[in-house]
């Protein structure tokens, strides 16, 4: 077996163990609730009804066989139902993840363009006023509260001017495109509906912006810090010399100094998620997070543990990803 | 290091602190004195409902006629007494773990940084989400929910820096004389670790600003009427067709400014204390 598919192999069995601590913490919080069905059906139900309930949803078991019953479903696929619905949970969460997936790959696009582009601007320009305007601007939209900026927009953009959708992913009389990837903006063109994709477009251009827009500001400061770092090196200073063109030059450089910014982008997909769920909330856009902040008003514990559950894998295979495409890159760390 | 406050060196790390201490420092004094500012209530109806700003009404009014000038000052309290006691919570508790961690290592320190790290790469919001979701929406939960969110945050920096310490020549010094664990961490490491600890807290603190917030507009800190920024801004949310405004920027730019300002003073905090190394 080659090197990278070793570190490929070892770096995918390590994720399990993280998965393991989060589902337990998981397990863990939602058992401190006592029980989720009086909690759901309140406490006028009568106890017959509630122990039914109970015994449906295993709650009847020894605390360790449902730890070990909910264990296994993780690794099976198999949530259990949701209480309100008595659909299966792993069915709910898939219908909404691609909104997700949609929304946050968007965003991700918005945030490395805006990064790079002001971290170079600021690194190029260091020790001017751009460069601390740019720093200001790392610190400012860091601080951005998500649902304020997303509701100036729909205020602004939507209600005022009428130039974009206040909220949902596509129109109400515009038909959803057959799903194939579940994401509206691909499924759209790869079935020949360029109308679908324009409407789906216009619904994901200000969520994507806003969480795109908070997110940018920690990609200018590594961008910038590591340009600046990188400048003056001797490669550069020998580029430089030869008369390489300054535009040249950049390039050189910024390609050194992206590879920190995959190390970056593992660790900020838990900030992404964390915007998506209010990004989602703010624009109505029926993803995971909005299913998530919904069960919860519903006391649907079973539904929350499932989908918390479903963040911490999604989470854990990001990070895996990362490190792999990291890996793929930089051949230096590699076991 | 010591942090002189008049005898700052000069340079942009002074700049961004003195603002951000300004910017924090204003907004306490408005929230702690918010009594002296206006007259109104922030709970009870003292107008009509959605009058724009004005002269008697600053900020406007809301559906139920609630003075949001008001509302906002008084609002301030409540952020700043979960945002406070929930970063202090996971300061003490991330701060002690991760020097006995870092200090003793072996078994204990890989079962914590596991668990530590675990918890760190989870999206904040959706475990205090799931944690507030449990323990039911109200004050003291969302401290306790924010303080557990951010302990790995400090438990990661103050482990890194203990390894380093404890390798040091005083440390081997102090334990050759026979000093004992607990006072070699506390004499010795401790006071060491302070000035990162205090930039930690600072961007912390606009973390846990942007997280309360986040609670809040999902309903989950406080429960109404009882005033919080991020709340304000779930109410906001249906009035956007309507173009009331003032309901959604006036709430919404205090969480982005006292976020900022805690930003601001990390930012200035790590220039000054380390003027070479700005991350």
């Amino acid at each position: 077996m080659g090197k990278l598919a070793n570190y490929i192999t070892i770096r995918s069995f390590l994720a399990i163990p993280t998965i393991l601590v989060l589902v337990t913490i998981v397990f863990i919080l939602m058992r401190l609730t006592g029980d989720p069905i009086s909690a759901m059906v309140g406490m006028k139900a009568p106890p017959e009804v509630i122990a039914e309930l109970r015994h449906k949803a295993g709650l009847d078991l020894p605390i360790y066989e449902q730890y070990i019953k909910y264990i296994t479903g993780i690794f099976t696929g198999n949530l259990g139902k949701t209480l309100l619905y008595n659909r299966p949970l792993i069915k709910d969460i898939l219908d909404h993840f691609p909104a997700t997936l949609e929304l946050t790959i968007y965003a991700f696009i918005v945030s490395i363009v805006l990064g790079i582009a002001t971290g170079t601007l600021a690194a190029i320009k260091q020790g001017t006023t751009t460069d601390a305007v740019m720093r200001i601007y790392g610190i400012f939209t860091y601080a951005i509260f998500i649902p304020w900026f997303g509701l100036l927009l729909q205020l602004v953009f939507g209600s005022w001017l009428g130039i974009i959708p206040i909220g949902g992913r596509l129109s109400a009389r515009v038909v959803p495109p057959p799903f194939i990837t579940g994401l509206y903006t691909i499924d759209s063109l790869l079935v020949g509906r360029p109308a679908v994709f324009i409407d789906a477009f216009r619904h994901l251009a200000a969520p994507a912006f806003t969480l795109g827009l908070v997110l940018s500001g920690s990609y200018t400061r590594i961008v910038r810090a590591n340009l600046v770092d990188i400048f003056s090196q001797d490669f550069i200073t020998a580029a430089k010399a030869r008369g390489l063109r300054e535009s040249k030059v950049i390039s050189h450089a910024l390609k050194n100094a992206l590879i920190p910014v995959i190390t970056l982008m593992g660790l900020e997909f838990a900030i992404l998620l964390t915007g998506a769920v209010l990004t989602e909330t703010t624009f109505s856009w029926n993803g995971l997070g909005s299913y998530l902040v919904e069960m919860i008003r519903n006391s649907d514990y079973i539904a929350v543990q499932g989908t918390v559950v479903f963040f911490a894998i999604f989470v854990s295979v990001i990070s895996v990803l990362v490190d792999i495409l990291y890996a793929v890159i930089d051949p230096r760390i590699r076991y | 290091m010591e942090i002189n406050l008049f005898k700052l060196p000069k340079g942009s790390g002074r700049g961004f602190l003195l603002t951000g201490i300004s910017i924090v420092g204003f907004i306490i004094l408005i929230s702690l004195f918010a009594s002296l500012l206006t007259s109104y209530s922030p709970v009870n109806q003292v107008a009509e409902g959605f009058i724009p700003p004005c002269i008697k009404h600053p900020f406007g009014t809301n559906k139920l006629g609630m003075d949001m000038f008001s509302r906002i000052l008084y609002g301030g309290r409540t952020v700043l007494t979960v945002v406070v006691l929930a970063t202090i919570t996971s300061m003490i508790l991330g701060v002690s773990l991760g020097l006995l961690s870092g200090y003793t290592g072996g078994k204990l320190d890989r079962t914590l940084s596991f668990i530590m790290d675990s918890i760190y790469v989870f999206p904040s919001l959706i475990l205090a989400i799931a944690i507030t979701a449990v323990l039911g929406p109200n004050v003291i939960n969302a401290v306790i929910a924010i303080g557990i969110v951010y302990i790995p945050t400090y438990f990661r920096m103050v482990r890194g820096q203990t390894l380093q310490i404890k390798s040091s020549l005083y440390v081997e010094a102090a334990k050759s004389v026979g000093a004992k664990s607990f006072r070699i961490m506390r004499k010795y490491i401790l006071p060491n670790l302070l000035p990162t600890v205090l930039v930690v807290f600072s961007m912390n603190a606009a973390d846990a600003i942007l997280t309360e917030a986040g609670l809040a507009f999902l309903g989950y800190s406080v429960p109404p009427p009882t005033p919080d920024w991020g709340f304000e801004l779930q109410v906001g949310v249906n009035y956007v067709l309507s173009g009331y405004w003032w309901l959604i920027f006036f709430p919404g730019l205090m969480v982005t400014f006292l976020a900022m300002g805690f930003a601001l003073i990390g930012e200035g905090l790590t220039d000054i204390l380390n003027p070479r190394g700005r991350r």
